[in-house]
């Protein structure tokens, strides 16, 4: 079974006594980076560019600054890394100790990783029959 | 205090998925007055779409309200309602609502064979049903019209017919197309499934499906039946419903006839509603537990139990799963869930030794678990979204129905142990297992499947197959049907044998599960008992 990690500041513990030397660090764990920074880390780790904003914002509000934080200052675990990929991707947050929760739905990059095959589950696809023509990549 | 109800129906059913709507929808079209009493709510499409969406996970049950007055067995937590006395668990879902479970179906809609009935007769093992396939022909024709199924005419492996399907079959995915040809090559019959749902058409004031791909668990636009179509048109017809209604006891009177059937409201308030006629069709557990709680001196073993069969003989469709990647991308989710499927291992000598399948190639969006297990490999950046999108095009899954035999000792009864739902109603309590029979026609399901997947390039030995068996919703046998009151609860009418004005609309009544899916079996015998009861009914 696959682990899910606790976003919580244990989970970033690890590299906080190097990242503490980093300009800036000591600010930006009290109030997060800035989303330009945020945004930048998230695309770089998903692949994506850009990243809707509902999406971005909607991590933003998941993750703890001292997350944020870690993330942007290349600190964070591996944990960490596929927590925030997961929410961006399905747009559910799997938190290890707590219920999930989805934050976002049709937006998810997941869907948009094969857009151009798939329609998101329960939005219409097109025109009736339109599935029996082939794949926008065959 | 117990009120009864000012006004007596000639015809009272319990239960309004399509079981009951379409007995409902008979009778009360034909002239009499009907009551429906559903356990549940009424549902609103767009309010369960809504909630899907907003699902945390997205299942099967995650669009439909939890009400604490009906609960129903649940995806992630199937225990939390039935009682799971195993050895195997019987992990079904239902919902209990005004539409029932047909709101979350593949909408596949197959005919048994004739061949399927006469499982003692021709192959040594099971049961027969009391009834001839042409008995019931006539029926299904008109349940396809009902339901408004499209399928192709002169398919291998689908039963003989006297008419045409009302709508032409579903267009094969391209997916579907890639496999009709390797699957021919190999030998297979693989043909369009027979389906509930438009295509390319308006039937019955239904749009035509545009490939919104989650059939399961709701279609977004009512492209495809569901039973709550049909209790509205018998309430257009005159029929009364009355939800919220949990039926939990039925009265016998001096004479061996059901003369009224008592419900609890959410808030524990009992009526009583006296009836000239009761059909039953409140699942193929909820149906039978209401019989089982009904013990009095009339029936002390609980209504229509005089053979001790109520409850025994529980079967399912065992099913697996299994999944590779395929070197083409066929991209599978575009489309129905569900639109083909293998048929020609539905019949054969080999029943004698072994179940019976059909095999199907699901269509479904397989994006997510690729997804979460590709960030579990540790990819990130172009890396994780090229695999994503690679393997989402590849990744094939073919499903499989095992039949299986009916066992009295698979079995639900009340809750042995006093364990009871928020109204204080015993929870229903499953003793479940899966025999050989199945065990060695599932092994050979999964060779199969890997010679498939070889043909499509999977790497050796890269099969997935899933443990144990999968649950598939087909919930059979409890109120068996026979000629003989010994050893069954209905007869060929789906009357019981121990009461003459009470009728029993399930998969309940099955003798043989098959190997496909129930639903237009049940609609041909409920649309056949309406008119029995009507004609009965007539002065």
């Amino acid at each position: 079974m696959t682990r899910t990690p606790t976003l919580t500041r244990r989970s970033v513990l690890g590299g906080v006594s190097a990242a503490a030397l980093l300009p800036g660090w000591a600010s930006a764990q009290a109030s997060g980076p800035s989303v330009a920074a945020f945004a930048a880390k998230c695309r770089e780790l998903t692949g994506f560019d850009p990243i809707p904003r509902a999406l971005l914002m909607g991590v933003r509000e998941i993750y703890s600054a001292t997350d944020q934080a870690a993330l942007v200052a290349d600190q964070a675990d591996d944990a960490l890394h596929a927590s925030l990929l997961k929410a961006l991707y399905t747009g559910m947050h799997r938190p290890e100790d707590g219920e999930p929760g989805r934050f976002a739905y049709s937006s998810a990059l997941m869907y948009a990783a094969v857009e151009d095959s798939l329609n998101v589950p329960s939005y219409c696809g097109g025109l009736p029959g339109f599935w029996a023509e082939k794949p926008a990549d065959v | 205090m117990t009120t009864t109800l000012p006004h007596r129906p000639q015809l009272l059913v319990i239960g309004a998925g399509v079981a009951g709507g379409l007995v409902a929808q008979r009778a009360a079209e034909a002239g009499m007055r009907v009551t429906i009493l559903c356990d549940g709510p009424e549902l609103d499409r767009t309010q369960l779409v809504d909630r899907f969406r907003q699902a945390d996970p997205q299942t099967m049950m995650s669009p439909y309200p939890v009400v604490p007055h009906a609960p129903q067995p649940q995806v992630a937590r199937t225990d939390d309602y039935l009682i799971q006395k195993g050895p195997r668990p019987y992990n079904q879902q239902y919902i209990r609502a005004v539409g029932g479970t047909t709101w979350h179906w593949a909408a596949s809609t197959w005919r048994y064979l004739p061949n399927d009935m006469k499982l003692r007769t021709l192959y040594g093992v099971g049961r027969d049903w009391p009834l001839d396939y042409w008995d019931i022909e006539p029926w299904y024709a008109e349940a396809e019209r009902a339901l408004g199924v499209a399928g192709p005419e002169d398919a291998p492996f689908d039963a003989p017919r006297s008419s045409p399907y009302p709508m032409p079959p579903a267009p094969f995915s391209y997916m579907d197309q890639i496999f009709h040809e390797e699957l021919q090559r190999l030998g297979y019959a693989h043909i369009s499934a027979p389906q509930a749902r438009n295509n390319q058409q308006v039937y019955d004031g239904r749009p035509p499906c545009c490939g919104n791909a989650n059939c399961m668990p709701i279609c977004p636009i009512g492209a495809q039946y569901s039973g709550n179509m049909s209790i509205e048109k018998a309430q257009a017809a005159g029929a009364q419903l009355i939800t919220d209604a949990v039926v939990h006891r039925l009265e016998v009177g001096e004479d061996g006839r059901i003369t009224a059937a008592r419900y609890l409201t959410p808030s524990r308030e009992e009526f009583r509603v006296e009836a000239d006629r009761f059909v039953l069709a409140a699942n193929g557990i909820e149906g039978p537990k209401i019989m089982l709680m009904s013990t009095q001196d009339r029936a002390p073993q609980g209504v229509g139990n005089s053979s001790d069969m109520v409850g025994r003989n529980l079967m399912d469709h065992p099913g697996t799963s299994s999944s590779f990647d395929s070197e083409r991308p066929l991209w599978p989710g575009r489309g129905p869930n569900v639109i083909s499927a293998i048929t020609s291992l539905r019949d054969g000598d080999f029943r004698s030794e072994y179940s019976a399948r059909k095999m199907m190639i699901l269509n479904m969006n397989p994006v997510e678990g690729i997804a979460l297990a590709a960030i579990d490999e540790g990819l990130t950046g172009d890396a994780l979204r090229n695999a994503v999108r690679h393997r989402t095009a590849r990744r094939q899954v073919i499903t499989a129905f095992h039949e299986q035999l009916p066992d009295p000792s698979n079995r639900m009864r009340p809750s042995t142990e006093g364990l009871t739902d928020a109204l204080g109603l015993p929870r229903p309590e499953i003793h479940y297992d899966v025999d050989d029979y199945v065990t060695r026609a599932a092994e050979d399901t999964k060779r199969r499947v890997e010679e498939i997947a070889e043909r499509f390039g999977a790497a050796p030995g890269s099969v997935e197959h899933n443990e144990g068996y999968l649950p598939n919703n087909h919930i059979t046998g409890a109120t068996i049907m026979g000629e003989d009151p010994r050893d069954s609860v209905v007869n060929s009418d789906c009357r019981t044998h121990d009461h003459p004005n009470l009728w029993i609309s399930s998969s309940s009544n099955f003798p043989s599960v098959s190997s496909v899916n129930v639903t237009l079996t049940i609609a041909a015998l409920a649309l056949r008992l309406g008119e029995h009861i009507a004609t009965e009914a007539q002065p």
